[in-house]
């Protein structure tokens, strides 16, 4: 039976793509950090600013240019992550980062799976999803965040 | 004018066509990625695995008699394709493993120190990354082609690139992969010759279109893949002049391409069991084989007249959407590739796979001309002789669903 409405670009994809939050650059700071990842493969590009000054308050923004997905996804990543604990931002980075691996085959965490509700259909895009949690990882890194990269890396 | 195609009838010959995606009938665009098998491929893939099993060459029994004689026939068949000798064909895994096999031949014989190889704009990563590996470590450069504002050769230009010297290899596609415009190959052959310099050609997405005439085109090597003109993946072919493929050193060591080992070092085979090492792809030349002679049943008169008709309305087609940006064209083969305003090309394939139309995305392995064309990702439709009407009108529909989901381009 064809479908009436597409099942991953949904309501909730969609404000977050067309109108994405923490796109306001986080001011100038001794402890702020910049990261920037791309895709080489189709030019999604993420640049974020990380100032985790405060252990208790993380403060993040993101220039995010690429397909609706990777803004959705960082806009998403934002509402997670901001005034929250720089820990707690670091172990959602790695978790959700394992969680869009390529070939991981558990279910998304609810936050992103609500989201994200189609992506299963869409394996190809988890890459686009998984660049913003890409950078923050790298920009929360315990060593600190290396040279901009690729997400593949 | 040619008879028409019975397209229905043919269509019905190949059962990817017949598919539902997302539960609508497939309209499949991607024809330049991969062509879908007809069901006589898939027959003599069966026959291949079936009676056919065996190893091919050196066996005495019957059934291995019978493997090396299908595989001989379609070494021929192919040879009858490209107007070549059946031993100046090396059958590889793919277009991309012959393009390395040439560039490996071609490295030990004519690359020195300031060698330079010329490779065009519009090349597939095939046709340049080999040239790189082999280009560094002899100190070759690989540079780009003189080209106009499409990546097409300028041969004006190009002519003066070739008489700076040094130049060893020129490496053209006979048609791009993202714009599907013929190249200049027969000229741009007849300049390179004229400064001592060999012509490699790239012919994965010619030769989907036609039979292609080696002889006359002029090139000295050509590579190509059985996937793309309706045969099977894992069988390509590595064409080169006799003389050429003779004078190469081997390119992977195993069984079959020597004629006797000792520790002392081993004995090499004539092209082109020299360059077969190992258990070649025996079904899937059969495969091959049988693709060939399927298109020719239909008459490549007939296929080349429907693929005008198919490119030509898809470029009517597109070219009434709002917001939709076709890059250069216009093509020569059924194909277009476009951007869509502001939104990014994987959202536009991913919302058209959801309303069942079938496109590629991306940049199709062929960065050299989207970074000329300032794009960093483009939407490719590729039709066939197989493409209907009712096809790329669902592809326009689905953009105008696009536009509803995403927004005004």
């Amino acid at each position: 039976m064809p479908l009436d409405r597409p099942t991953l670009y949904g309501p909730e994809l969609l404000r977050h793509a067309q109108a994405p939050h923490g796109t306001t650059p986080v001011p100038d700071s001794p402890t702020r950090r910049s990261v920037e990842v791309d895709n080489p493969l189709c030019g999604d590009r993420v640049r974020l600013l990380v100032d985790p000054g405060d252990p208790h308050h993380l403060q993040l923004s993101h220039a995010t240019r690429g397909c609706a997905l990777c803004i959705a996804s960082a806009s998403l990543m934002v509402t997670q992550v901001v005034g929250k604990p720089v820990v707690k931002a670091r172990t959602a980075a790695i978790e959700n980062t394992a969680a869009l691996a390529d070939h991981a085959d558990t279910p998304l965490p609810a936050a992103l799976g609500a989201v994200f509700r189609g992506l299963s259909a869409a394996p190809m895009r988890r890459s686009c999803v998984r660049l913003p949690w890409d950078a923050l990882a790298r920009a929360l890194s315990p060593t600190g965040p290396p040279d901009s990269g690729t997400g593949d890396e | 004018m040619p008879e028409t195609i019975d397209l229905a009838a043919v269509r019905a010959q190949v059962p990817a066509l017949s598919r539902t995606v997302h539960g609508r009938p497939v309209a499949y665009l991607d024809h330049a990625a991969t062509a879908p098998t007809p069901t006589c491929v898939i027959d003599a893939l069966g026959r291949a695995y079936g009676p056919l099993n065996a190893n091919v060459h050196r066996g005495v029994h019957t059934m291995s008699a019978d493997a090396t004689q299908a595989f001989a026939a379609a070494r021929r068949r192919v040879a009858r394709f490209i107007s070549a000798s059946a031993d100046e064909v090396v059958f590889t895994s793919g277009t991309t493993a012959a393009l390395n096999l040439v560039a490996h031949g071609l490295s030990a014989t004519r690359l020195r120190p300031r060698s330079r190889v010329l490779v065009s704009r519009q090349e597939h990563h095939a046709n340049l990354v080999p040239w790189q590996l082999v280009a560094a470590p002899r100190g070759a450069r690989v540079e780009a082609l003189p080209c106009d504002t499409r990546g097409g050769v300028d041969l004006e230009a190009a002519e003066r690139a070739l008489r700076a010297g040094d130049v060893a290899v020129v490496c053209i596609t006979l048609a791009s992969n993202v714009l599907g415009t013929l190249q200049p190959v027969h000229e741009l052959t007849r300049l390179a010759h004229g400064v001592g310099a060999l012509v490699v050609a790239d012919a994965a997405q010619a030769a989907a279109h036609g039979p292609i005439d080696v002889r006359a085109l002029g090139v000295d090597a050509l590579a190509f893949s059985g996937h793309k003109l309706f045969g099977p993946t894992g069988v390509g072919v590595a064409w080169a002049r006799r003389e050429l493929l003779q004078s190469w050193p081997p390119w992977q060591g195993g069984g079959d391409m020597v004629t006797r080992v000792t520790f002392d070092g081993p004995g090499f085979r004539a092209p082109p069991q020299r360059f077969e090492a190992g258990t070649p792809p025996i079904a899937q030349a059969i495969g091959l084989h049988a693709a060939l002679d399927w298109l020719e049943d239909i008459g490549w008169a007939r296929i080349q007249a429907r693929e005008t008709l198919v490119r030509d309305r898809i470029w009517d087609r597109l070219g009434e959407v709002d917001g939709l940006q076709l890059l250069p064209g216009p093509a020569d083969l059924p194909m277009a590739s476009f951007t869509f305003g502001r939104h990014h090309p994987h959202d536009v394939g991913t919302l058209l796979d959801q309303q069942g139309v079938a496109v590629r995305t991306g940049r199709h392995c062929a960065d050299p001309i989207h970074a000329l064309l300032g794009l960093d990702a483009t939407v490719r439709a590729s039709g066939s002789f197989l493409t209907t009407d009712a096809e790329i009108d669902r592809l326009v529909d689905g953009l105008r669903h696009v536009r509803e989901v995403l927004g005004a381009p």
